[in-house]
């Protein structure tokens, strides 16, 4: 089963006035690796910060659009993976890694969200 | 530029409400359309809110809460990876993304294009 992770790193990380631990960005590249070879991993991307995003919004018939950052988000997305898991228990287990990679790393306050796919495409 | 899109639609698709059949008509002569052009590199819908695990570390120590994530305010129903040459090229194709739902009968539904930094993809 194919499950979407996104990964919500503290506000301040977005906002640049906490730069990503070098420790963390070290060890990120060895566990890619890892999980790629395991075949569990389909897709990952890191994002710029929210403040390069744009929202659209559709109310009714009509579109409005705003440019990043938002302010008013509780949470912002940082990252997101596709991973292929046997089971959900799986995935959470890759989920605990990765978030414990993070704890290790110099980032203990992190939030990944796990969802499992519906159906989709990639090319 | 690699662009990442999640699309929010109101609370009640996000716990399993089924779209209207107009719009699953037309996403998938979209979505041809799209793969042929070349920008479309990977997309989904997710199952409902409920389905899903949240994992919340707080200095360290993790917390586990399955869905479905009343207390949350930006919730996901699914997510598109798209290529263009420009940011603009990224908005008109989520603006076009978002008329797809209006003239189907979602009316209400939120899109946010991110840049991508980097990444993997089988």
């Amino acid at each position: 089963m194919r499950y979407f992770m996104t990964i919500m790193p503290p506000k301040e990380v977005d906002s640049g006035e906490r730069p990503v631990p070098q420790a963390l960005m070290d060890a990120m590249g060895p566990y890619i690796e890892k999980v790629v070879a395991s075949g569990a991993l389909i897709s990952t991307g890191g994002l710029k910060n929210s403040g390069t995003g744009v929202r659209l919004t559709g109310n009714g018939d009509r579109i409005s659009v705003m440019d990043g950052p938002f302010a008013e988000s509780k949470e912002i997305v940082g990252g997101y993976a596709v991973f292929e898991c046997p089971s959900k228990a799986e995935a959470i287990q890759a989920a605990t890694d990765f978030v414990n990679l993070h704890i290790e790393h110099g980032m203990p306050d992190i939030v990944v969200e796990v969802r499992e796919i519906a159906g989709g495409y990639n090319v | 530029m690699r662009y990442f899109m999640t699309v929010t639609p109101s609370r009640e698709y996000l716990e399993g409400k089924a779209p209207p059949q107009s719009l699953m008509d037309a996403m998938g002569p979209y979505m041809e359309k799209a793969v042929a052009d070349g920008s479309l590199i990977s997309t989904a819908g997710l199952k409902p809110l409920a389905e899903g695990t949240y994992l919340s570390s707080r200095g360290g120590r993790i917390t586990m809460k399955d869905g479905p994530f009343a207390e949350s305010k930006e919730l996901i129903g699914g997510y598109a990876i798209m290529e263009f040459a420009t940011k603009a090229d990224a908005i008109k194709a989520a603006t076009d993304f978002v008329n797809l739902h209006i003239e189907h009968g979602v009316p209400d539904i939120d899109v946010s294009v991110r840049p991508v930094d980097g990444g993997f993809n089988v």
